[in-house]
């Protein structure tokens, strides 16, 4: 009878081991990667979130006149109205073009640029972002700018913020120009959501990569 | 003793089931095994590799077509021979290369934007105070430039063009874009010209009134060009004048080997050929 009570603690003991083990995942460290993994945690952007959704945005860095045969107008579009995959699209039209297309290969051996590169839900965080910077602090003033920047952020109910302001290293412009890497990346080589894309194999890092190269003379 | 040992036993028993538990539930959902071992592991089925697709059938044509381009882009020039838009896309923050040999081309094209410029400042010494004229030689004399990536500029890495830029620590530089490196190794002349037109935007209007030159440096060429120089600068102003200076002097002393369509246009070949420039 003893040997028995013995038997059922001992598999009493190993189940609430076991569920305590597996109770783990839900401290809140493990769960923190966890869904940084799965993308449901906040994207780890410091600085201030605007409180307002957003469904589109417009990041517009204007060219010079034609004439002048300078760098063209450069517009990168973020629609998040699908409720899974942002929509992102680029002007000039050749940002949206794979290298394989280029080179004339078919659509299925170009699989490389994922056109799903981003959810719906990651876009509008960091268009959320991107609204706190603009909404904060006082505007960078400037004066002849050569590289101006435009940034339009438009709600659900179709209102909007729009703000046009110089490229520069402080303030919303610099955020602005990280948007757009951003997505810009999302779009042609997709970004690591587990289950959400097909991201190209990574290069080894060359010893080249010198990030934020020393200015030279 | 004999319950003990039981128990021992037991507990033994136990533990080998829970680290057995444990490593097949990690092995199942934490690690990033292929999908046919997760299946094997789940379903046992038994795997068959997909057989190979057949080869293709020689096409019985051989077709010999030009290699199309690996870049992607705009070459900077039109059918007809007109300049245009010069762009070449880039690559991701994080994953670009730098071929040291590519930005020694781009450092020599910068170097002799550089010199071409100097030398059109000497030549024109005339025309500028003698204070107008140092503080123009040492603007492009300390220009720096600063290689791709650049993570103060990030949009950059994918777009293929460089930017004239003042850091508030460093002052005055060129900060290049990924692309331009293919710009550089596709078209050497076009990248000399190109960086001419930054470096010679150092030299624009409202950079020349951000150091205090208070004179009207460049009034004979904005009125020859119907631009007015006093209401170029003010507070939330862009500079078209700092386009067309910068793009005159660069095609006057590093011509980009296509035909600018704004001197196609007898007044502004005019004032193109005030500043020395010859078509």
């Amino acid at each position: 009878m003893n040997g028995m009570r013995f038997k059922v603690l001992c598999a009493i003991t190993s189940v609430l081991a076991l569920s305590a083990c597996m109770s783990a995942r839900n401290h809140p460290a493990l769960d923190a990667a966890q869904n940084a993994v799965n993308g449901k945690s906040d994207s780890g952007l410091p600085g201030v979130r605007s409180s307002e959704a957003f469904t589109e945005a417009y990041i517009e860095y204007p060219g010079p006149h034609a004439k002048w045969a300078g760098p063209a107008s450069f517009v990168i579009h973020i629609s998040t109205k699908n409720p899974h995959w942002a929509l992102i699209n680029v002007a000039p039209a050749w940002f949206n073009t794979s290298e394989e297309e280029q080179a004339g290969l078919t659509s299925e051996t170009a699989n490389k640029v994922n056109t799903k590169g981003l959810s719906s839900d990651y876009a509008r965080e960091r268009i959320r972002y991107l609204a706190g910077a603009m909404q904060q602090g006082p505007e960078p003033t400037f004066k002849g700018c050569l590289y101006p920047v435009r940034v339009r952020l438009i709600r659900e109910d179709g209102t909007f913020i729009e703000k046009t302001n110089c490229r520069s290293e402080v303030g919303w412009p610099k955020v602005a120009s990280e948007a757009a890497e951003y997505f810009l990346t999302a779009k042609l080589r997709g970004l690591s959501e587990p289950g959400a894309v097909v991201v190209p194999p990574i290069p080894e890092a060359s010893p080249s990569l010198l990030p934020g190269g020393e200015p030279e003379q | 003793m004999r319950m003990m040992r039981g128990a021992i036993k037991y507990y033994l028993l136990g533990a080998i089931l829970l680290s057995a538990s444990v490593i097949t539930y990690f092995v199942l959902t934490r690690w990033d095994l292929p999908q046919g071992v997760v299946q094997l592991f789940q379903s046992e089925k038994i795997m068959v590799s997909p057989s190979p697709s057949p080869e293709p059938s020689p096409s019985p044509e051989v077709k010999t077509e030009e290699p199309r381009p690996t870049w992607v882009g705009s070459n900077g020039r039109s059918p007809g021979g007109r300049c245009t838009s010069a762009e070449f896309r880039g690559e991701a923050l994080g994953q670009v290369t730098l071929d040291p040999e590519v930005w020694a081309k781009v450092m020599n094209h910068f170097h002799a934007g550089k010199k071409n410029l100097l030398a059109w400042l000497d030549s024109h010494q005339a025309e500028f105070s003698a204070r107008t004229y140092r503080m123009m030689k040492e603007q492009v004399s300390e220009l720096k430039i600063q290689r791709p990536p650049i993570v103060q500029d990030p949009d950059l890495s994918w777009r293929g063009i460089g930017i004239f830029s003042v850091d508030p620590k460093k002052g005055p530089m060129l900060r290049m874009g990924t692309g331009f490196l293919v710009l550089a190794t596709q078209d050497a002349k076009r990248s000399k010209f190109e960086l001419t037109r930054l470096i010679a935007q150092a030299w624009g209007p409202c950079e020349l009134q951000r150091l205090g030159i208070t004179e009207p440096t460049w009034s004979a060429l904005l009125q020859c060009l119907k631009m007015s120089e006093g209401d170029l600068c003010t507070d939330g102003s862009y500079s078209e004048a700092g386009w067309a200076v910068s793009t005159l002097l660069a095609a006057a002393v590093s011509p980009p080997g296509c035909k600018m369509s704004v001197l196609e246009k007898p007044e502004y070949s005019a004032c193109f050929r005030k500043i020395g420039g010859s078509e």
